[in-house]
């Protein structure tokens, strides 16, 4: 552990690496501090997605984010995914290995969707066993993001931020704390995401993840397709007055707007933490 | 089973199959914001938004060709009828061309599983594996007396593919913006090879000696082999030439990795 209290340093501000911006970062070298890639989109055979991955990781700090570990699934875990996810770290060496709390499907198929769990204390048994067992077969802590989500179920017993702060604490795992999903969430579920925030372990947040979203009815959806939002910024704020120095980076996956955009937003980010940071030290 | 195995299960019958009555309905909270079929739809909506828009990526061309409507019917068959097994959404427009060429209404337009099937190979091109290949200088270097023996290996991302129909002429229209042409059937079946040069897809009609000696090649013949059975197809003193020519072209087209 480092001065900050953290397992890993802290990397600054970054972008997830979106293929429309491969070209821009090796031509201008942008100032962004790292970028967070999707890993199921690199564990490919070659081609493009690797040769661009390889020489942007020569410049730039990088770090693993999967969708597709299905950590809460109830299906055995999927080890020929665990060795592509092992063999493709090898090759980046990533600073960490991320995924989400949640399932993405059983009976071997896959929804491609980041599925809620009910928090029950079966579940928080089976979570932590098998994140124990990711650990042990990448010889890594990893970091799990809560999702978004837009049902909660009548068996769970636990709050999602009850379940998530158990969940480390029992697996030794580090958090991503994607601080849109929070708010997402707290809207469909009326829940106070401060309260969210204050429950959640200080010493196993890695890193945090700001989005922007959209509306259905009166339900908010996760679409990554929109700007960060003022009351997220809010949210943000408090997150860095209570975690401190907090990598964050900032998802965007859909209308995806040239860089100079996203650093504008990023910067925005900077803004925010960057004196609460200064404040925390002095 | 376990609770969980349970509520796993039912709630991936409901997207798999929302229209059902499901236990999962029970098992989620309503609340005045909305009920738990609300919930569970928007999870359901998205499942197939999801794996539509894979497939849009994937199969631009044919969404061209069948236009918006028809395709996204297309789509919600394909879905149902192969959900995803596989932890990345990359592979799973795999089926495509199969479907299109079993649906009792889409095989009567043969072209449609052609020309998904010419796309899927490009998909599959994409990112097959790298490879050194070898250079005109290495063929160079090669003894005289080697060559009968020599045995070839083709780059990983070339594919070969048949077709009676004009597809790569309709994706080439449809990704040059221009009209497309009518599908058009041929006498024979026609050969192609698709693969990836550097990070550049490539693609290009064989004639029946060079299709016939690339297989040949594939099937690990080695050169004395391949002429000997080009010598049924062409006369034979024009043959040592045309091969030398065949592979001369292979080299300069990054197509044979070693030998
Ligand atoms: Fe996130």
């Amino acid at each position: 552990m480092n001065a900050n209290g953290k397992t890993h340093p802290h990397l600054g501000f970054g972008l997830g690496l979106r293929t429309t911006h491969y070209q821009a970062i090796l031509n201008e070298r942008p100032a962004i501090d790292w970028f967070e890639v999707l890993s199921e989109n690199y564990m490919v055979a070659g081609g493009k997605p690797l040769h661009f991955l390889d020489r942007i990781r020569a410049h730039y700090p990088v770090v693993m984010h999967g969708v597709s570990l299905s950590i809460g699934s109830a299906d055995p875990l999927n080890k020929h995914y665990l060795r592509d996810l092992k063999a493709l770290a090898g090759r980046v060496e990533p600073r960490w290995i991320s995924d989400h709390l949640c399932w993405t499907g059983v009976q071997r198929k896959n929804m491609h969707d980041l599925l809620p769990l009910p928090y029950t204390e079966e579940a928080l048994q089976h979570v932590v066993a098998r994140i124990r067992q990711v650990q042990d077969f990448l010889g890594r802590r990893i970091l799990i993001e809560n999702v978004s989500s837009y049902l909660t179920y009548v068996d769970s017993a636990l709050s999602e931020w009850e379940f998530l702060r158990a969940v480390a604490e029992a697996a030794d795992c580090l958090l991503l704390v994607d601080i849109n999903n929070i708010y997402v969430s707290a809207q469909n579920h009326q829940f106070d995401p401060v309260e969210y925030i204050n429950a959640l372990p200080a010493e196993r947040v890695q890193q945090f993840h700001l989005a922007g979203h959209s509306y259905n009815g009166p339900m908010i959806i996760d679409t990554h397709d929109a700007p960060v939002i003022d009351p997220v910024w809010a949210l943000y704020e408090h997150a860095v007055r209570r975690f401190g120095r907090v990598s964050t980076m900032i998802e965007r996956d859909d209308n995806i707007p040239e860089l100079p955009e996203l650093i504008q937003e990023l910067n925005h980010a900077r803004a925010i933490a960057e004196p609460l940071y200064r404040e925390r030290a002095a | 089973m376990t609770l969980l195995q349970n509520t796993q299960r039912d709630f991936q019958n409901y997207l798999l199959h929302p229209s059902g009555a499901n236990p999962i309905e029970q098992q989620v909270v309503s609340d005045a914001r909305a009920d738990a079929r609300r919930r569970l739809d928007i999870y359901a909506e998205a499942y197939r938004m999801r794996l539509e828009e894979a497939l849009e990526e994937d199969f631009e061309a044919l969404h061209t060709l069948l236009g918006d409507d028809q395709f996204h019917a297309l789509c919600l068959g394909y879905i149902d009828a192969h959900p995803s097994q596989h932890p990345s959404l990359r592979h799973f427009g795999q089926h495509m061309s199969e479907f299109l060429h079993r649906h009792v209404l889409y095989s009567k337009q043969p072209v449609l599983a052609e020309l998904a099937a010419f796309e899927w190979a490009m998909v599959s091109a994409f990112d097959a594996a790298d490879s050194d290949v070898i250079t005109p200088d290495d063929v160079a270097r090669i003894p005289a007396g080697d060559w009968a023996s020599l045995r070839f290996a083709a780059h990983t991302s070339a594919q070969r593919l048949e077709f009676f129909w004009n597809a790569p002429a309709l994706w080439s229209a449809i990704r040059n913006k221009e009209t497309p042409p009518a599908p058009q059937r041929g006498e024979k079946p026609q050969a192609w090879l698709v693969w990836r040069q550097e990070l550049k897809i490539y693609f290009r009609p064989l004639s029946v000696e060079e299709a016939w000696s690339w297989d040949a090649v594939c099937a690990h013949c080695n050169f004395a082999e391949v002429c000997a059975g080009l010598c049924r197809l062409l006369p034979a003193q024009k043959v040592p030439h045309y091969a030398a020519g065949l592979l001369q072209r292979w080299v300069s087209e990054g197509l044979i990795k070693s030998f």
